[in-house]
């Protein structure tokens, strides 16, 4: 049967290829007649595509949506709304869904430019695809105002243009420096939408969590980031910028259709470009080795461990790793194992590449700087059994039987429960639990009474 | 000497009273959860459809498992173990099976359990009108193709009930994995009052272990069936939880919302060296196969230098270590008997891709048509546009559609398309993949392939129960594949789940869910513990 695929289930496989466009409106075979295409995409809302078709051949129609120069489309069923009216209403992911084509859900953030056409279907399975329209999800709660300059399109409504100048020094200084590091430039301006209070900013990108001061998109090449107007931007926040910055540039640095480079890797760059590893991140390590809490670099490799104080240890390892890295063989090298992502090549050849040493090599040496071994994993671990019935075979050691032509399955019938028969053991335990239960329940009465009789016996006095 | 109570208690009798107070102890039925508390909460697929006949794909089965029950069952391991048959027998010549049903089995209302309704909740697969999507399980059965087409009745398949328990199937051939099919959830037994009112409709009565409630706030509750035929499971009210509501699924675990719940392996990877969640990760490798496969019966894939061409023209192997998975070499998934070790998959050979595809007619890609990538998400997509941009010189389009409806999506284009799967087992057998997916005519052949070599393999492959002659013939089928190329196997699934401590048999089989009404706790685990 078919196995249902969950995102988190998948290995993510970053891609974006920008090459191509949409197909024009095409004929294959029916010939039906599209009026103008509409997207409907408020902030938080279903997006809502609709479009008049007419045609005496049409057997379904689907929307196909991707974002703004991106390869991977996502197809959407539309629904005959009457009168020719073809619409379909839901929440969706757009950048998501393009990206590792896993999850068509969610809600698409501001900024979320996208292409879409509808496509007709005929009864003989031929397609037409419609003329291609254009939309973008936008945040309509604020009047923005927008200040360009160099890498960085700043997007305000609150404070003065002063205040957005200081915005973008402080973003083009983030992505100026590592792109000159890692030798790599963005392949657009980066949009930096500013929220004046955080509950903003999370009502925009993450209604579900909590303490975000902010987040980048690479797929649609912005950050969403919360600086109050009111505040000196080099002291609220700055860090953040630096940070999420880091992460777009890394990401174009990086870029490659077949997997991401280890999680440690890319937080542990963003940290040691934003602030360095500072005394903050060297005390989460410290724990780590006095507590021998440390997680090796493959735990940490994939998503960040979920508990609080893990979270903030895998971030202070990850850039304590780096910074070993960085002192070990040279901040050269390291830029040089970033940019081998991009040739698609696995973790184990770009860190020989780079070090002469696979990745856990690197990890070993690592941990032999910080005076501490490498722990072993705790799990998985075996399931412990549960009950089986009485004629069942204890696990079935052999997967699938199969009976040969004039053979006979026969059945234990002894321990077999009666239909309707309650308790989830099977017959024989019940038996036995029962005769040692009245067993006890004799044993019990037995020595009671005779101590009941003891105590009540005349004694003789002085003893014997 | 006055002797004192208190040292009584220490002579001979009593110590044999604490050995066999410890004795019962050990012995003691695990505590029995009482309705209207839950004893164990999972996290579960929400079911697409009640209906065993209109289930097919895992999620909607690892409920369905639970509520209806089959002739036979799986165990933990995969294994098929015995349920409403007890006892079973094939003819000499390998065509006829009789089911014998166990004694007195009842419905959860009280009603009997009859042969009749075994025939009839197979019959429903085959229901011209509503056919499963599953309905090839059934393909052997006589005259099964024939009534799913609308030519003849369903008097005329060869199932039968011939008294109250005993149902005699005849096959068109041997198939000797027709009783591992029968613990498949698509033919488990419907109640005759359920068969028709079932879809998005959870059943009034059932024959498996549990009775579930509607869905309500993203919770099924499933509440135990006194009158399954291994009587009241130990873990009789059970929630389901269909929605995490957002939630992260360790963080559900860790707080003790949730005893059980899969993970991707993206925390596996931390989890596993968490001192509290490590000791209860668990793994299973699936018996599962993520495929990539043409639409054959179209150009340009109705050639199959072109679809070799695109099948060598990608570095299957080093595309799936890059992405973390396991490499298949095999439509075969690792475990299952009757698999031979040998890599059936096709070699990356661009030189050789890029010749197959001119001599087809198509040099460096000119002259195809659009072609199109469509994926639920098995993942690669990007990867192999890419190499098949970078090694063939042709572009294709990856389109992304919802899983539910995927299959009728794909099959209802008639436009070329590149499309990718993922099965896992119905029954652990060779036959399930190599046969549902790629016989001629099965309802799940998605490319609609055809080959009557390959088929004549399979059907000489279902008459033997002898293993290396079963891997042979398997073998000598998909080498018909590596030179045709309708499919490619990609890779293969290992899972990872959290699992409270203390709660016993909570194993996932190689066929996708567990086996509920085997659960308990554990004596001082569980709730209220």
């Amino acid at each position: 049967m078919l196995r249902r695929i969950g995102r988190a289930a998948l290995s993510l496989a970053l891609a974006g290829m920008l090459a191509a466009v949409f197909l024009p409106a095409a004929v294959y075979a029916a010939s039906p007649t599209f009026g103008t295409p509409t997207a409907t995409a408020n902030l938080g809302d279903p997006v809502t595509f609709a479009s008049q078709i007419s045609g005496d051949d049409v057997a379904g129609v689907d929307v196909l949506v991707r974002l703004a120069g991106n390869e991977t489309a996502i197809v959407l069923p539309a629904v005959d709304q009457g009168s020719g009216t073809w619409q379909v209403s839901q929440s969706i992911d757009i950048p998501s869904s393009a990206d590792c084509a896993c999850q068509i859900g969610g809600n698409s953030p501001p900024n979320t430019h996208f292409e879409f056409q509808f496509r007709v279907r005929a009864h003989d399975g031929s397609v037409t695809l419609g003329p291609v329209a254009q939309g973008v999800v936008e945040d309509t709660r604020f009047t923005w105002r927008t200040f360009s300059a160099d890498q960085v399109v700043v997007h305000w409504y609150a404070g003065d243009d002063a205040f957005a100048h200081g915005a973008a020094d402080l973003a083009n200084g983030a992505i100026n420096k590592a792109s000159q590091l890692l030798g790599v430039t963005l392949p657009k301006p980066v949009d930096l939408f500013v929220y004046d209070t955080q509950e903003a900013l999370l009502e925009a990108v993450s209604p579900n969590r909590e303490n975000i001061a902010g987040e980048a998109h690479a797929d649609i090449q912005t950050m969403f980031v919360w600086l109050p107007h009111d505040q000196g931007i080099a002291d609220f926040n700055a860090e953040v910028v630096r940070h999420e910055l880091t992460h777009l540039v890394f990401d174009a640095a990086t870029h490659n259709p077949y997997h991401d480079p280890p999680r440690w890797l890319n937080e542990g760059i963003a940290v040691y470009l934003s602030v360095g590893y500072t005394p903050y991140y060297q005390g989460f390590v410290d724990d780590g080795v006095a507590n021998h809490s440390l997680i090796p670099l493959d735990g940490i490799a994939g998503f960040f461990p979920a508990p609080e104080d893990q979270f903030y240890l895998a971030y202070g390892e990850a850039v304590a790793a780096v910074d070993f890295f960085v002192r070990t063989y040279g901040e050269p090298k390291l830029w040089d194992l970033v940019r081998s992502y991009a040739q698609g090549m696995t973790d184990d050849a770009a860190f020989t590449a780079a070090t002469g040493a696979d990745i856990e090599a690197f990890n070993a040496a690592w941990f032999a700087s910080l005076r501490v071994s490498v722990p072993s994993p705790l799990g998985p671990q075996p399931a412990p059994a549960g009950f089986i019935p009485p004629d069942w075979t204890a696990g079935g050691a052999t997967p699938g039987p199969t009976l040969a032509p004039g053979q006979t399955a026969a059945v234990h019938e002894t321990a077999a429960p009666l239909p309707g028969q309650s308790g989830g053991v099977d017959g024989a335990t019940r038996v036995v639990t029962l005769v040692l239960w009245l067993v006890v329940i004799v044993l019990v009465v037995g020595l009671v009474g005779y101590l009941l009789l003891e105590r009540t016996r005349p004694r003789r006095p002085g003893g014997r | 000497m006055h002797r004192s109570f208190t040292a009584r208690l220490t002579a001979p009798a009593a110590v044999a009273l604490a050995v066999t107070l410890l004795i019962v102890g050990a012995c003691a039925t695990p505590q029995v959860g009482q309705a209207g508390s839950t004893d164990v909460r999972i996290a579960s697929a929400e079911p697409f459809t009640w209906d065993p006949a209109q289930a097919g794909d895992a999620g909607t089965a690892s409920v369905l498992a639970q509520v209806f029950e089959g002739l036979t069952a799986f165990d933990s391991t995969g294994g098929v173990e015995p349920a409403l048959a007890q006892t079973w027998s094939v003819s000499d010549d390998g065509r006829k099976i009789v089911f014998q049903l166990r004694p007195g089995l009842t419905y959860s209302d009280g009603s009997p359990i009859r042969a009749q309704d075994v025939v009839d909740s197979w019959l429903a697969l085959l229901d011209p009108a509503h056919p499963s999507p599953l309905a090839s399980l059934l393909a052997d059965v006589t005259n099964a193709a024939a009534y799913l087409g609308g030519q003849v009745g369903s008097d005329a398949v060869g199932l039968k009930a011939t008294g109250e328990t005993t149902v005699e199937v005849d096959l068109d051939r041997p198939a000797v994995y027709f009783i591992a099919a029968t613990a498949s959830p698509s033919l488990s037994v419907v109640p005759p009052t359920e068969i028709g009112r079932l879809d998005q409709s959870p059943p009034d009565v059932v024959s498996g272990a549990y009775l579930p409630d509607a869905s309500s706030g993203g919770v099924i509750h499933l509440s135990g069936n006194a009158r399954y035929w291994v009587g009241l499971p130990t873990l009789d009210q059970i929630d389901l939880v269909t929605d995490l509501g957002g939630q992260n699924a360790t963080d559900m675990f860790t707080n003790g919302d949730i005893d059980y719940v899969d993970i991707g392996a993206g925390d596996e990877a931390w989890v596993k060296y968490d001192p509290d969640l490590g000791p209860q990760l668990r793994s299973t490798d699936g018996l599962s196969v993520n495929y990539y496969g043409f639409t054959t019966q179209i150009k340009p894939f109705d050639d199959p230098n072109v679809r070799l061409a695109f099948a060598e023209a990608v570095d299957w192997q080093h595309m799936v270590s890059l992405g973390g998975g396991v490499p298949a070499t095999s439509m075969i998934p690792v475990g299952i008997a009757g698999r031979d070790d040998v890599n059936h998959q096709p070699q990356f050979k661009p030189d050789d891709a890029r010749a197959l595809l001119a001599a087809a007619g198509y040099p460096g890609g000119a002259g195809l048509p659009p072609i199109t990538l469509a994926t639920y998400g098995v993942g690669y997509e990007q990867a192999v546009a890419a190499e098949l941009a970078a090694n063939l010189g042709v572009h294709v389009t990856v389109e992304a559609l919802d899983f539910n409806g995927y299959s009728e999506g794909i099959e209802a284009q008639t436009t070329p398309q590149i499309w990718t799967l993922s099965w896992i087992a119905d029954y652990p057998h060779p036959q399930d993949f190599l046969g549902l997916l790629l016989q001629t005519g099965s309802t799940s052949n998605t490319g609609h392939w055809s080959n009557p070599d390959y088929d004549a393999l399979l059907v000489q492959a279902a008459g033997t129960a002898d293993v290396a002659v079963e891997a042979q013939l398997y073998g000598q089928a998909q080498d018909i594949l590596a030179r045709e190329a309708p499919v490619v196997p990609v890779s293969y699934d290992r899972s990872f789940a959290l699992s409270r401590t203390g709660l016993l048999g909570a194993l996932e089989s190689g066929v996708g869910f567990i086996r509920y009404a085997g659960m308990a706790w554990a004596p001082g685990t569980g709730p209220g513990q």
